[in-house]
């Protein structure tokens, strides 16, 4: 835990280190190059992305709208007819997707390859290819140092105890280089080459064929063309339960998927975080509805009052024949949702199961026939009732539907790829520091000059640490007490 | 088992008030006399070790909430704000441990006391998970998510606190103003808490006649200075007076939108009070209060603490706000991305502290501006957590 930690100076040497020699004379790609690979450039467009997003998760956007008004009309009345149609027409209304919002994460797209680019070369040789050997000034000059008399010879005792701290050690002219956590100076630039990655995963998308988003509806036992693929869904059976509370617990769809010639390739349950997933495209659950899908019809004599037998009527789609005792049903017309239009026909107002309604013509055995109305949920209700037998409804039952979201992103595993850089980048960052040292003999001496990229208070410990061991007698431990307002 | 997280959890509550408590003192007492000195760190070294045994009380509450639920801790905003003050208290343990900063603890320790006292202002029941919230990804998004954003509240208390520093040396007038704001608006939050706790623990509950936006009644757990459109004076009384005082006007949009006005009402009157008297007692502004408790510290070292807090939660804060959040969202929703507001506000949040980081190395950039850019990115974090809920609504049910 002690390695994460940075002072703000070492990211400033950095920063000197690795800047750009000034040329006399620049030409358009050679500035526009500059402003792209600029910190303070990179770091006030992050501010003004972040700025920009606060507003369009203020203002509302147009794809949360639900208005029986067009949109303009509607930003009109909610803001005022001036800003409304300002906003409206800058697109602030659909913000991350209009051209201003788009143009900026280009810009900081573009931002980030052109400062890994710039930083590559000059930051490789810097940490990569050091110099084992550089002017004895530098060592001196170096803040934090330390100086030892050697037991033995040069700096084989240093080299020794650095070897043991897992220190890449080079001996070179009776001089020492050694240093470790190199990944600490490669994390930003790994975060950076993440988040392009992900930036690219998302235009992705842009390409035909890399992303669609359809939403379907299954009814129970129905079998349904899965869209943009050569197969097919159907759902066994859509389940939902509640807790006690009255709060959802699951939802459901027993799914099975087909190909054209009825043959199943997989089956899975399809619940909340675990979609289906065949062939590159996913299936989530993400809706349902619930609706009256079958009734338990009785056919009774009207006299007598006697039932005659019964049947199930399937609400969704009846059959067009059903036969009870010796008794023709024949569903001659049917209204899901009964109504009656403008010039007083009877007509279904919707496709869903609200108030069914069927003309049936019944024949009994000794050939007689009869044609009736027959509402569902008000059997009392009749046209004709002169007719000698009638219909009672038992029980209803109810049919699920379920709604899932069929999607395919190409750009996922491109994504995810990115997020996994990412996550390594910024750990390596801040959690893995870079610390060097330089040794050279000055005399009886050995002279240790010691660097790192952060967290400095660290690095004084081990230095600290270092000459006690090599040198107890000059360098005693020193009090590490480090305090405020002493 | 849930009764004795109940009491780890009030005993973890009350070390982090004691805790606050004895770091204050140790300020106030420095501020003396110098022959206080040796009394005053005395104060500050118990007040590290209860503020210790608080972060080991409170991680065993919520261990024994997850043995006696079966679920882990992390499903509704009362578990989720315990365990962001969990995450606070504890990198400011890590962080004392680390620099001895006492100080640091008479503006870190109050503000996990705030968010813990906030956590309990909703209701503490166990509810079990409805579908979304089913998946391993709730945990492992909610945890890193928070504990990056405790280290930020670290950093935060050490950025107001060096900010306070040198205001001395320089500061510009609307970096006083924005200073003192920082403690009005601590106040507003203490004075939300206040009455919230205050009238959950009384009982109070009334549900007034709504014909706005809504099904018939809403229920208030406040006495309702401003009423639903329909209601009239006299639906309510609180202490002889007939409640509702005023309606709320019709303009506004939103299904709880009049109790969502007369809470904030509430939180403004209380905090105004809180804050006045505060201001009676330092007879001054509060920032010139907090600039004596800072006034012999170091700024760099504060600079530094203020640094590390965000060098140590980002990468856990990026894993967490981000990285899982995108894939759970993908596991779920079927997008790893919708722009939904928590979302977004989540993207804010990390660029900002992103563009902190980058300041960081820009000359020029690294010591003040940089402050406030810390400071404000609590405030954010605030926001994603608290105000989407309250005021946007999105597609994460975490909503009280």
């Amino acid at each position: 835990m002690d390695e994460m930690s940075a002072a703000p100076r070492a990211a400033a040497e950095e920063e000197i280190q690795t800047a750009e020699p000034q040329k006399p004379t620049k030409d358009l790609l050679d500035r526009t190059w500059d402003f792209f690979a600029s910190v303070p450039v990179a770091t006030v467009l992050i501010f003004i992305i972040a700025a920009a997003s606060i507003g369009g998760s203020l203002i509302e956007q147009e794809n949360t709208l639900s208005t029986l008004q067009a949109p303009l009309e509607y930003y009109k009345a909610r803001y005022g007819s001036v800003m409304g149609t300002v906003l409206f027409r800058t697109g602030m209304t659909h913000m991350y997707s209009s051209w201003w919002y788009l143009t900026m994460l280009f810009m900081i797209g573009i931002s980030l390859v052109i400062c890994s680019l710039d930083r590559f070369v000059p930051l490789w040789t810097a940490v990569q290819k050091p110099n084992p050997t550089p002017d004895p000034g530098f060592v001196k000059h170096l803040r934090n140092r330390f100086e030892y008399r050697p037991e033995g010879q040069g700096v084989a005792g240093l080299a020794a105890l650095l070897k043991a701290k897992r220190y890449l050690v080079i001996e070179k002219d009776g001089r020492l280089y050694a240093d470790k956590g190199r990944w600490g100076r490669w994390g930003p630039y790994i975060t950076h080459i993440g988040l392009i990655l992900i930036l690219v995963g998302a235009m992705m998308r842009a390409i035909p064929g890399v992303y669609f988003s359809q939403f379907i509806w299954v009814r129970d036992g129905e079998i349904v063309k899965v869209p943009n693929t050569d197969f097919f869904i159907q759902s066994e059976k859509f389940v939902a339960e509640w807790y006690d509370s009255g709060a959802p617990k699951l939802y459901k769809t027993e799914a099975k998927i087909l190909d054209g010639e009825g043959n199943e390739l997989l089956r899975h349950d399809i619940v909340m975080n675990e979609p289906l997933s065949f062939r590159g495209v996913e299936l989530f659950q993400s809706s349902f509805k619930q609706e009256l899908g079958k009734a338990v019809v009785g056919l009774v004599e009207r006299e007598s009052g006697k039932e005659i037998g019964t049947f199930e009527l399937d609400l969704l789609q009846p059959k067009p024949l059903y036969e009870v005792n010796g008794y023709k049903i024949r569903v001659i017309d049917y209204f899901p949702d009964f109504g009656l239009d403008e010039a007083g026909k009877p007509t279904s107002k919707s496709s869903a199961v609200n108030n069914p309604g069927l003309v049936a013509e019944v024949s009994s055995p000794d050939g007689k026939t009869f044609t009736n109305w027959y509402f569902i949920m008000y059997p009392e209700m009749e046209f004709d009732p002169s007719v000698p037998v009638r219909f009672t409804t038992i029980d209803m039952g109810v049919a699920s539907t379920t709604g899932l979201s069929v999607k395919k992103d190409m750009g996922v595993p491109v994504i995810y790829l990115g997020l996994l850089i990412v996550s390594f980048g910024v750990f390596a960052t801040f959690y893995i520091a870079h610390r060097r040292y330089w040794a050279l003999v000055d005399g009886p001496r050995v002279i240790v000059g010691g660097w790192t990229n952060r967290n400095h208070g660290s690095l004084t410990t081990e230095m600290q640490q270092l000459a006690h061991q090599l040198d107890p007698k000059t360098n005693p431990i020193a009090d590490t007490l480090e305090g405020e307002e002493r | 088992m849930s009764g004795l997280s109940s009491y780890l959890f009030f005993g973890a509550f009350a070390a982090y008030v004691i805790s606050a408590i004895l770091y204050v003192a140790r300020i106030t007492l420095r501020r003396r006399d110098q022959k206080f000195f040796a009394q005053a760190d005395r104060l500050g070294e118990i007040g590290f070790k209860v503020a210790a045994v608080g972060v080991v009380s409170h991680g065993g509450a919520m261990v024994t909430r997850w043995i006696a639920s079966g679920q882990v801790p992390m499903s509704n905003m009362f578990e989720y704000m315990s365990f962001l003050g969990w995450a606070v208290m504890l990198f400011f343990v890590i962080l004392s441990f680390w620099y001895k900063i006492p100080a640091l603890g008479a503006f870190v320790a109050p503000v996990g006391v705030i968010v813990i006292a906030y956590a309990s202002v909703f209701p503490t029941d166990v509810k079990p998970l409805v579908p979304a919230l089913q998946s391993y990804w709730l945990p492992l998004h909610v945890s890193t998510a928070a504990l990056g954003e405790g280290a930020f509240a670290v950093s935060f208390g050490a950025a107001v606190m060096y900010l306070l520093r040198v205001r001395k040396e320089h500061a510009e007038p609307w970096e006083e103003k924005a200073l003192e704001s920082f403690f009005y608006v601590t106040t507003l939050l203490i004075g939300f808490i206040v009455v919230a706790l205050g009238f959950k623990l009384g009982g109070y509950e009334v549900a007034l006649t709504n014909i706005g936006q809504g099904n018939g009644t809403i229920t208030y757990t406040l006495p309702p200075i401003f009423g639903p459109i329909g209601s009239s004076a006299g639906d309510a009384t609180f202490l002889g007076m007939n409640m509702p005082l005023l309606t709320a006007p019709t303009w506004m949009h939103g299904i709880d939108a009049p109790k969502k006005l007369n809470t904030l009402v509430w939180t403004i009157l209380a905090g105004t009070v809180i804050y006045g008297f505060l201001r009676l007692i330092a007879r001054g502004p509060l920032r010139e209060l907090g600039s004596r408790a800072v006034a012999g510290m170091n700024p760099k070292l504060l600079d530094e603490v203020s640094y590390r807090g965000i060098a140590v939660g980002f990468p856990i804060f990026t894993l967490g706000a981000i990285v899982f959040a995108m894939i759970w969202a993908k596991k779920a929703w079927g997008e790893y991305w919708q722009w939904d507001p928590k979302e977004t506000w989540a993207l804010i949040s990390w660029l900002f502290y992103s563009g902190y980081l980058h300041m960081r190395i820009v000359k020029g950039w690294e010591g003040r501006p940089a402050a406030w850019v810390a400071a404000l990115g609590w405030v954010l974090i605030l926001f994603t957590l608290v105000g989407v809920n309250l005021l946007i609504a999105g597609l994460h049910s975490y909503a009280a």
